[in-house]
């Protein structure tokens, strides 16, 4: 099932100019060299020559058009105008951009206090996922090192419900208070559909027109 | 199994039962979820859409001590049509940011760079560089500019790990110094759900500007999820996962997680870009 793969992996010093590594599959050949002087790459795979977009060594500056940390962070708590904005920025500049509006979604759209508001962002901005890797592996969940920093890994794991886990925060009790709650919004009611896998690399298998027509 | 199959069957059900199945009910049209379709820009440029990033243990089970799993999820929806023939875009460079800082400051201290190249099939080539140090910026006369930014080069120091490796779409598995470096990129199932006509119903100003989710409403009108009543809108059906049997392009690479933190400080601040 699973065809023999090669890669190449050019770790540590690539000393001398012109190093090449070559290898075989059940198919053919790929050679990579690396040329010092130029700092490019070129792929000849059985004699075809081919230069792509993104080479090695190719000086190109690259803008940021996307950007991810915490589940519905920006989705939720930021308005879509914002959204362009949070994308091409970095997470050492979200206090001074965002807490404001965060703490203005929390206190006007779900009505909570101020001091709640600002427990919120504080747990939430910089928007990055954050994990204890010298914590418990089975204690891995969205937002567990806030709600259980002595002990929980955090991160996210893949069957975590974020959206209700985030519900929870803005519009429910999630970061202790019980002040002006909306029962309604801390959940969704959808459960995860995905049958995620043990072992690398974990996600489900694509779905396909067989698996939707067998549900 | 069985479980699902009532469930959808009641969602279905509960859907046509509220007389939207016609407006609202088409898998695979255009949705938004986590980060799905976060901007225009990224809804109507599938390839340039980090849909979810995910941190977890690695390891069979995810019970691993020393290994560590990020994840980035892009370009969903993709129906399983669409799928066979989507590919990473080879203009683009995906990037996993790092911050292992004491405390937490929100700067990248290590960068992940993954780009693809232009060919197809069997013979496409994912190049992982890193983790390593951010390149350094110039500005126009060569002096270094400060980190952080949002402009990115490609990391160019031979010296940097840096794997190569073809096909895309299975598993590799390279050894490290440090312990093997695993790395996938290619579908998968999206992970994510999420019930988001409601959604956009509570807020109308997060929905998109196209496919059968746009048609919902300008202003709120719901203010509370679909579910049971009476805590919850049982005027609209049954709640329903709008990403379910939906694909997506996934890059997840595991490693030790000593190349992460290698100091004392064990917490990560993990973020996704892709910038063009």
């Amino acid at each position: 099932m699973v065809r023999a793969v090669r890669l190449y992996a050019i770790v540590g010093a690539v000393a001398v100019a012109g190093i090449t590594a070559a290898c075989k599959d059940d198919t053919r050949t790929i050679t990579q060299t690396v040329f010092r002087d130029t700092g490019r790459v070129v792929f000849r795979d059985t004699g075809t020559r081919r230069v792509d977009t993104v080479r090695f060594g190719e000086f190109r500056i690259f803008n940021q058009v996307e950007r991810l940390g915490a589940p519905l962070f920006a989705e939720v708590l930021l308005e879509k105008r914002d959204h362009g904005f949070h994308d091409a920025g970095v997470p050492s500049t979200d206090s001074v951009n965002f807490v404001d509006k965060v703490i203005k979604f929390i206190t006007t759209v779900a009505g909570r206090d101020a001091a709640y508001a600002k427990t919120v962002a504080d747990a939430l901005v910089p928007d990055m996922i954050v994990a204890q890797l010298d914590k418990a592996p089975n204690t891995a969940g969205y937002l567990g090192q806030i709600l259980v920093p002595a002990t929980n890994y955090g991160g996210r794991k893949l069957s975590d419900d974020a959206v209700d886990l985030s519900l929870m925060v803005v519009f429910g009790n999630a970061l202790g208070n019980n002040n002006n709650v909306s029962p309604g919004l801390v959940m969704d009611n959808v459960p995860s559909d995905s049958p995620f896998r043990m072992t690398f690399p974990y996600l489900a298998v694509p779905n396909t027109a067989a698996l939707m027509a067998a549900r | 199994m069985k479980a699902r199959v009532t469930r959808v069957g009641r969602v279905a059900a509960g859907l046509a039962a509220a007389g939207v199945v016609a407006t609202i009910a088409i898998v695979g049209g255009r949705l938004v979820a986590s980060d799905h379709q976060q901007t225009v820009l990224t809804e109507l440029n599938p390839r340039m859409d980090i849909t979810d990033v995910y941190v977890f243990p690695g390891g069979d089970n995810n019970a691993s001590t020393d290994r560590v799993v990020l994840a980035m999820i892009t370009s969903s929806p993709l129906t399983p049509a669409q799928t066979a023939g989507a590919r990473f875009d080879h203009n683009l460079l995906y990037q996993f940011k790092i911050d292992n800082s004491t405390p937490l400051d929100g700067v990248e201290d290590l960068v992940i760079q993954v780009t693809f190249d232009s060919a197809t099939g069997n013979s496409r080539l994912v190049n992982v560089r890193g983790p390593v140090a951010p390149p350094t910026r110039m500005d126009v006369e060569g002096t270094p500019l400060p980190r952080p930014g949002s402009a990115s080069i490609i990391l160019r120091n031979a010296a940097i790990p840096s794997i190569i490796a073809r096909p895309t779409d299975q598993a590799v598995t390279v050894t490290n110094a440090a312990g093997d470096i695993r790395i996938f990129a290619g579908a998968t199932d999206d992970p994510f759900f999420v019930d988001l006509e409601q959604f956009f119903r509570i807020l109308p100003d997060r929905k998109p500007v196209s496919g059968p989710l746009a048609a919902l409403p300008e202003t709120q009108n719901a203010t509370k999820f679909r579910g049971p009543a009476p805590v919850f809108d049982d005027t609209r059906g049954a709640p329903r996962n709008f990403v379910a049997g939906v694909n997506a392009l996934s890059i997840v690479i595991e490693l030790p997680e000593s190349l992460l933190t290698p100091g004392a400080n064990k917490t990560i601040g993990v973020w996704g870009t892709i910038s063009r």
